[in-house]
């Protein structure tokens, strides 16, 4: 009634909607329009209208605004935001949460370029780009991008979409979704660096497996021996009555218990090398080295006639430790004089390379080889020797390879008897 | 002389050789004593005495780890010639080794007889002879 008295007064007549009860107790909406008919005076002469069930309609309208709310939520939990973008007029259509996303103020007409000035310069030909593509293919690819925020905080956001195309199979728009992907890339590189150091500590670990592996090895078979033989010189010295003979054994025993301490020693300066890593690097110059080298050696060289010939150009210096450098230096061409061919003059050569950025060195001599098919596994290993040779004591290429190791790089060698042997040292 | 044993050590440690010889000292029946620094010499040897086994050995004793041949390595040129002489001979391989690989490894080996641990103790020795002595 109020709503007829109103018309009445303004003689204009307002929608509006009331609920009645039907017999069967349902209720229903209805919705009344009308018109308020006046005669040439202004005077009302009738008031017609309609009345029109819209309970159904109502209901869908309730259920799309739940529906567009609950929407509206997973949107804002997902950290996603839903767009429309119209190809013609540039123009946006956002939903609330891309504006949070996005960092715009709700409701601000929103255009491709107004977009594009949160975004790092560097990325817009690279988007303009896609833009083209997506267009011209009708196919929307995933990508991601930068977007500034206005407290200058810097996000990642990802986009998926589709082209909508009209009956021209012309594009006309993009409608997809943006998500800030920020938290889960900095999860994403928090699980790599975990992954990162797990690997690295099982690496670490092994290593260290094979060291106690290689120790194990040791202290079985190089102390055992020594300690054997005491034992064996003591029982006989214990039974024996002759006293010349009890001299004998007993100038045994000095030299066991020499081996013993050199194994010993040996085994202490690897465990040395390979526990406490002596990083104190510098720039050493090759042809220093060498010289330096070729000092400690001049009586070895002068005696056997050994020539000695170097070729630093593609890599003339390395950053490394100059004790182990050095020792490396001595060891190897030290061994190349030693291990000659009585019936060839030594020739040894020294050359360094790089590859893969590494810098390699590699040593090659003319001497008596060695069968790496018999003898390759036990090449570094601590007392094996290979040739009937009053020095050999098994040691230098030992500690070799644990400094070379215990600095990143690696140790190989390639020979054939009486031919020669040629060391390849992996630096780092 | 028929009864004297051979003996023949293959071994690169020359204070495991002094005392080895010490230890035979005191044995009864023991023959031609031959030492040797690696599986190489060894061979040659055998090789150069194939046609006289009177010269050959009964027993070896013989190291696994030495320079030029090693143990493992004289037992596969060993059975090349082993067919091309009359005697019977008696290996044993020894080590320092604890190593089960090792223990193992030797136990495969047909023309060995046993795997033994250096040093060898007088008793064990004193078995080996009576063994031999007694087949």
């Amino acid at each position: 009634l109020k709503h007829v008295d109103e018309a009445l007064k303004s003689k204009t007549f307002k929608k509006f909607t009331h609920h009645i009860i039907k017999p069967d107790n349902t209720l229903i909406t209805l919705e009344v329009n009308g018109k308020v008919l006046t005669d040439n005076q202004g005077d009302i002469t009738a008031i017609f209208g309609t009345s029109q069930d819209i309970t159904e309609r109502e209901k869908k309208e309730l259920e799309l605004i739940e529906k567009n709310q609950q929407l509206n939520l997973a949107e804002e939990i997902a950290n996603i935001g839903y767009w429309v973008l119209n190809l013609e007029t540039q123009k946006f259509d956002w939903s609330d949460n891309t504006y949070r996303i996005f960092d715009f103020d709700i409701g601000t007409p929103m255009y491709l370029d107004i977009l594009l000035s949160r975004v790092p310069i560097e990325e817009h030909v690279s988007i303009k780009e896609k833009i083209n593509t997506f267009i011209k293919t009708k196919k929307f690819k995933k990508f991601t991008h930068g977007l500034k925020h206005n407290n200058k905080s810097l996000r990642t956001i990802e986009v998926v979409g589709k082209v909508i195309t009209n009956e021209q199979n012309e594009a006309i728009e993009f409608v997809g979704s943006s998500r800030d992907i920020t938290e889960e890339l900095k999860i994403q590189e928090k699980i790599l660096a975990t992954n990162k150091s797990l690997e690295e500590s099982a690496i670490k670990l092994s290593a260290q497996n094979k060291q106690l592996a290689e120790f194990n090895q040791i202290s079985s078979h190089n102390l055992r021996a020594p300690v054997g033989n005491l034992k064996a010189l003591l029982s006989l010295y214990n039974d024996s009555e002759n006293q010349d003979e009890r001299k004998e054994i007993f100038s045994k025993f000095e030299t066991v218990i020499d081996h013993l301490s050199l194994t010993l020693d040996t085994l202490v300066e690897s465990l040395k090398i390979k526990n406490i890593p002596n990083k104190d690097v510098q720039k050493l110059f090759f042809k220093d080295t060498l010289t330096k080298t070729k000092e400690i050696l001049t009586a070895e060289i002068l005696k056997t006639g050994a020539i000695i010939k170097s070729d630093f150009s593609i890599k003339n210096y390395v950053k490394y430790n100059q004790i182990y450098l050095e020792s490396i230096f001595l060891n190897l061409i030290g061994n190349a004089i030693k291990y000659r061919s009585p019936e060839r003059t030594p020739k040894i050569n020294i050359t360094s390379d790089i590859i893969d950025n590494k810098v390699i060195l590699r040593i090659k001599d003319n001497g008596l080889g060695i069968d790496l098919k018999k003898h390759g596994h036990k090449l570094f290993g601590l007392n094996k020797v290979f040739h009937r040779h009053p020095e050999a004591q098994g040691i230098g290429l030992f500690l070799t390879k644990a400094q070379i190791e215990t600095m990143g790089g690696s140790i190989y060698a390639e020979s054939e008897v009486n031919t020669g042997t040629t060391f390849h040292i992996i630096l780092n | 002389m028929s009864n004297a044993i051979n003996i023949c050590m293959i071994d690169d440690d020359d204070i495991y050789q002094f005392t080895m010889k010490l230890s035979l000292k005191p044995l009864d029946d023991i023959g031609i004593v031959n030492a040797f620094n690696d599986g190489l010499a060894a061979i040659d040897y055998i090789k150069n005495h194939i046609d006289n086994p009177q010269k050959l050995p009964d027993i070896i004793f013989l190291d696994i780890n030495m320079p030029v041949m090693d143990g493992y390595q004289f037992i596969e040129e060993y059975r090349k010639i082993k067919s091309k002489f009359d005697k019977n001979i008696v290996i044993y391989m020894l080590s320092s080794s604890i190593d089960p690989v090792d223990v193992k490894k030797v136990k495969h080996i047909d023309e060995v007889s046993d795997y033994l641990i250096k040093p060898i103790k007088k008793e064990v020795l004193k078995t080996i002879f009576k063994d031999f002595k007694e087949n």
